[in-house]
Parts: structure tokens; sequence; C-alpha cells
């Protein structure tokens, strides 16, 4: 099992990022695969993103209706007391800036005994996940 | 509770519905830096 990373996310959003081509791939197999995974920090994180950078409430809106349909619930991890506890633990060894949403996308796949993490984030490595990207 | 059946999307459905997610965040992700949203909770 994989799970995926914010950044796919966000450049599957951005047609100008040079991430553009292979994370819409990525998104294109959440739907498919079963071993392909979500973590709800994911979701809550690029949420937070288009907040912060000015994405009206209703568009937000719009826009979740429609990431439904391609991020079934069936492939969202939750965020349970035991992920927010592993992340609590991880937060020891992740000392780097901005690092709350990495540890609990982190946690979630380790809970849930993901192999790898989707990203282009070297410090997953650090928490206990392979990267793949 | 019982599990809801979750139609597959396809080829087409999956550019449709990405186009259209797409212009609803416009050009708004363009300045983005990774930390950003965790930043905005300091």
């Amino acid at each position: 099992m994989q799970i995926v990373d914010t950044v796919v996310l966000l450049a599957f959003l951005d047609e100008g990022d040079p991430r553009f081509e292979k994370s819409s791939a990525h998104v294109q197999t959440i739907g498919f695969r079963q071993d392909i995974l979500v973590p709800s920090a994911t979701m809550l994180e690029l949420d937070l993103e288009l907040k912060t950078h000015g994405v009206e409430d209703a568009a937000r809106a719009e826009i979740h209706a429609r990431l439904a349909r391609l991020i079934p619930s069936s492939r969202v991890l939750p965020l349970t007391s035991e992920v927010l506890g592993r992340a609590a633990e991880l937060s020891k060894i992740a000392k780097w800036r901005d690092s709350y949403f990495d540890t609990m996308i982190a946690a979630t796949g380790l809970e849930y005994k993901a192999e790898a993490a989707i990203t282009t984030d070297r410090k997953f490595a650090n928490l206990g996940l392979k990267i793949t990207f | 509770m019982q599990a809801k059946q979750e139609p597959k999307v396809t080829k087409k459905e999956f550019e449709k519905l990405s186009a259209e997610i797409r212009e609803l965040v416009g050009n708004k992700l363009k300045s983005h830096k990774d930390g950003d949203a965790e930043l905005s909770l300091e």
C-alpha cells in the first residue's frame, strides 16, 4: 500500500508545476487501485493551502465536490487518535519547520502499514516511510 | 452501516473534473511554497 502526500495533490492542481503530469497520473490511479490511499491529513492540508491562498469558500466547496469523485471516501484513511498519537511521537524526530502535517501523513502511513509515500519530499524517509513518485 | 457503491470515473470524466477543479483554483496556488498551510496556523 502507498499513501499520497499533499505535494501530489497540489502539483495536480497546477499545470505549471514540473510534477504536474506525474501527479495527475497518480491522482487518476487513486480511483482504480485499492492500494493507493489518501490520508485525511493530506486532504486537510490541501484544503488549508487553498484557503490560505485565497480560494473562496464557495469555490472550495465546489472543488471538494469534484475531488470526491476522484478521491472516493473508500480511498481516504481516517485521522484517528492512534494516528495523532503516533504523529506526536514522530514530532520528536521531525525537527524541521512546518513538520506538523508531515508527521500526521507519515503516521497515517505507518499506522496502516503503508510501504511508501508518494511524494517528492525526502523528509518522509526520516519518518520511516520509503519514498516513491 | 452499508458501504456506498462508488462508481469508477472514466478517463474522460477524470479530465473533465480535473479541468473544472483547476478552473476553480485559478492561479491562486502559483505562489505556493511547501509549508504555507502550516504557517497560516501560526
